[in-house]
């Protein structure tokens, strides 16, 4: 029987603080119910630099989500980003005992601590590590590998870790809000969660999240997470130069970017003057073509980077989904274009699934992550149900949730 | 390079203090040695050589050696390096006599005017046949000084280049970096001094210490072999549990090192620790890859360290470096006959001793680079940005990716043209 139950996303970003809260009915669909959004202070290139002052953008968001949703929230699940995220692909082996060679529990459970087993820096901790394949006697395409025979059993895993002291920042901002953390998880399979649907995963997808502080990147390839990781470059960066480009306010260079600029492999060379309506500027107009330069660069920049780290020529023929721009800065004039110029798959910028509930509340590509969190717990909890005690002890989620 | 069971001993000093000997030439230089001996307690071993008997007079060095008697009457040069150099060439026999038995002379001179410009090249063909290395630290005019003197300082580097190991250079132009817009004029030169005075006092530290990992001259000898002949200086000092940044930071800002471009050109490069007992090894790597961002990747980088126990708590940083004269632009035409120019009365005068075709000018060619640097507009963009480009970034942790910092605007990093 379907319990009512509260989730409750967190994402606190560098320029926004994103709250969704969604509920599962009786009828055991889940609904979002309210969302709160509040300037983010004390955040830079996605890390904590001042607890305090997160902390207060944090009640605000968590008010105004309480009043729309009209529910008190206590628990919430957070997104973490930030350069100190690092992540690898490691397989795991096990040797099946002599004694019976049908796969149990027991034995999924030592190939991910076989995967685990890699030195990671001190102070660092897993966030998560995801099933990509599983192989039994070398044969590969196991999904489920549970009373199979075999004698070996090996498991590729997607490992992501993260500093714990940068971790512990955000649960100590949530502490200081008066709430606790659920369970903390990488922003960017968050966002993936929103933006994808399940056949969009099997087919393959590069999601790309464009926050103000960070681009973090998520690859799917056959319905699992193939590579993910986070570059320390965001939508601040492009206001930084603009600003120093066309030397105008950080005001107005995000006027600018967020209205004017274009970001399309053409509109370089477009014309005209944008007239800055301020008298307290001397200039008074600037040259599109040279806003549209500086942006251009930065953001081509930024695909190029995450084009060579993912190897993505590679990848291509396998990525039938194509690209998903989705966070706030995806919201940019012309960035789909530049995309599918960049990585030569079709490109497009996406706003979370719809889900039943006032879509007006989250329906843009900024609330993805909080939305994915939301789902994410959602598909956590479920799947907790199901599971057995073993491993709902070891909380391990990652391999619960295949891929995603 | 390290034996194990002789760590805890160290090795000896390179090179003993007494060993050194630091000559202050001309009116700048003697000045400059006032000072020196104020900071270092008076321990260092003086010289002074000037051809105005007056200034020698008032000078605190122990060894005095007026030169031109003949020449100048006992006064100064008046601004003529011919007249500077024939007052050396008088007295060449007394500049040997007072270099006679040092190991490392450093060879301080303001540039630009009479007796330095003269004398200087002179000064240190003595002091390398009395067997000495010779260091040479000094000074160029400002540019609104005009034509003759900046004339004469060039020269007079290119000449003092051939015998000296390496010439560090201090273009009194830099002065007004060194302090607030609204420095005095005493400020200003005071703080030039102790900028000069640190490099020398050390470069006397790097191979008088004693020392974990010494730098010999020998070594130092052979970076500079062959490089240009003007080489680019840092030095910092920290203390606390950032020295290593405060250390790091301050040496690249160096007034003599300018503006860290050289860096990152493919050369030799020198970088020294010195510290108390309890530097660490994690510090010295944190010091390397700090500066390995800015050095070419191609780089030779030769590393000391020496302990001082005296000064416990204190980083210090100090980074020489030279680029290979190979790598050198070529020297345009009009470059080219200036020095010819030098070349014919050089032959005249410098003794004949060096060949008159010297395929290598490595400081006029410097000059050549640096001045199409000022003028090019497309190298413009060369300037170092880090510091003032990354704007809003500019207190955080750079985002390093691929060897660039990525909080300075693309289309910076990529010199795109805006206009």
């Amino acid at each position: 029987m379907a319990r009512q139950k509260l989730h409750v996303g967190l994402e606190i970003g560098t320029t926004k603080v994103a709250v969704v809260i969604a509920e599962t009915g009786s009828d055991g669909l889940l609904r979002i119910i309210g969302a709160g959004e509040a300037v983010s202070r004390g955040v830079r290139k996605g890390e904590i630099v001042d607890i305090g002052k997160v902390a207060l953008c944090l009640t605000d968001a968590v008010a105004e989500a309480e009043e729309k949703a009209d529910r008190e929230i206590k628990d919430v699940v957070l997104s973490v980003t930030g350069s100190h995220i690092d992540t690898l692909n490691r397989r795991g082996v096990v040797l099946i005992a002599e004694d019976r060679n049908e796969i149990d529990e027991e034995d999924l459970y030592a190939v991910e601590q076989s995967a685990l087993d890699v030195s990671i820096p001190a102070g660092n901790a897993f966030l998560h590590t995801m099933i990509q394949h599983y192989y039994v006697d070398g044969q590969k395409g196991v999904d489920s590998p549970i009373g199979m025979l075999g004698r070996k059993l090996e498991a590729e895993f997607h490992m992501v870790h993260g500093q714990k002291a940068r971790i512990h920042n955000l649960t100590r901002c949530i502490a200081e809000a008066n709430l606790g953390a659920n369970n903390v998880v990488m922003s960017v399979v968050a966002s993936a969660q929103a933006v994808l649907d399940p056949s969009e995963k099997a087919m393959g997808a590069l999601v790309i999240d464009l926050g103000g502080g960070t681009t973090d990147y998520i690859l799917c390839l056959d319905g699992r997470v193939r590579q993910s990781g986070v570059l320390a470059v965001g939508g601040d960066h492009l206001t930084n130069d603009i600003s120093i480009g066309l030397r105008v306010t950080t005001k107005w260079a995000e006027k600018l970017k967020t209205e004017e600029a274009d970001v399309a492999p053409g509109a370089t060379a477009a014309r005209g003057m944008i007239t800055m309506d301020d008298p307290t500027y001397a200039g008074g107009q600037v040259e599109r073509r040279i806003l549209n330069i500086v942006t251009e660069a930065r953001v081509r920049e930024i695909f190029t980077i995450l084009r060579r780290r993912l190897n993505f020529e590679r990848h291509a023929p396998f990525v039938g989904a194509g690209v998903f721009l989705t966070g706030g800065t995806a919201e940019l004039k012309g960035i789909a274009a530049l995309a599918s110029d960049v990585f030569g798959v079709p490109a497009r910028v996406a706003k979370p699934r719809p889900l039943p509930g006032p879509s007006a509340l989250f329906e843009s590509p900024r609330f993805s992550t909080a939305v994915g969190l939301v789902l994410y717990s959602e598909a956590a909890h479920a799947a907790l149900d199901e599971i057995s005690i073993f491993d709902r002890l070891r909380n391990k989620l990652g391999r619960i949730l295949p891929g995603l | 390079m390290i034996n194990y069971g002789l760590v805890a001993q160290l090795s000896k000093p390179v090179v003993p203090v007494s060993s050194c000997r630091i000559v202050g030439l001309g009116g700048a230089g003697v000045a400059f040695l006032e000072r020196l001996d104020r900071e270092s307690g008076g321990i260092m071993d003086l010289v002074a050589i000037h051809t105005s008997a007056q200034a020698l007079h008032r000078s605190c060095a122990v060894v005095k050696v007026q030169i031109g008697r003949e020449a100048t009457k006992g006064l100064g040069a008046g601004g003529d390096a011919g007249l500077g150099r024939a007052a050396g060439q008088e007295s060449a026999d007394d500049i040997r006599a007072a270099c006679e038995g040092a190991e490392l002379v450093i060879l301080c001179a303001g540039l630009g005017g009479g007796t330095a410009s003269g004398a200087a090249p002179l000064v240190a063909q003595q002091a390398k046949a009395a067997g000495a290395m010779v260091i040479g630290l000094v000074t160029l005019p400002f540019a609104g000084e005009g034509g003759k003197r900046k004339e004469q300082a060039e020269e007079a580097l290119v000449r003092l280049g051939r015998h000296c190991v390496t010439v560090l250079c201090f273009e009194n132009d830099r002065m007004s970096e060194l302090g607030s817009t609204d420095a005095t004029v005493r400020e200003a030169f005071t703080a030039a001094e102790a900028t000069l005075s640190r490099a020398v006092r050390s470069v006397l530290r790097m191979v008088g210490l004693p020392a974990i990992m010494p730098v010999g001259l020998d070594e130092l000898w052979q970076m500079f072999r062959g490089a240009e002949a003007r080489c680019q200086f840092g030095y910092g000092s920290g203390t606390g549990p950032d020295r290593v940044i405060e250390a790091v930071e301050q040496a690249l800002q160096d007034p003599l090192l300018d503006d860290g471009t050289i860096l990152s050109e493919p050369g030799d490069v020198l970088v020294h620790l010195t510290a108390g007992e309890n530097l660490r090894l994690a510090e010295v790597q944190s010091v390397l890859l700090h500066l390995s961002r800015h050095f070419a990747p191609s780089s030779q980088v030769l590393l000391g360290v020496s302990e001082d126990p005296a000064n416990a708590g204190a980083l210090e940083v100090v980074i020489m470096a030279a680029t290979k004269s190979g790598v050198m632009p070529a020297v345009d035409e009009e470059e080219e006959s200036s020095v010819d120019r030098t070349e014919t009365t050089a032959t005249i005068d410098d003794d004949g001793s060096e060949p008159e075709k010297q395929p290598a000018k490595p400081a006029a060619k410097r000059g050549a680079k640096s001045a199409a640097k000022r003028e090019g507009g497309a190298t413009q963009v060369e300037l170092p940005f880090e510091q003032t480009m990354r704007g809003r970034f500019k207190d955080l942790d750079p985002t390093m990716v691929e060897g660039q910092d990525l909080d300075v605007p693309t289309y910076i990093r990529m010199r795109l043209r805006l206009k």
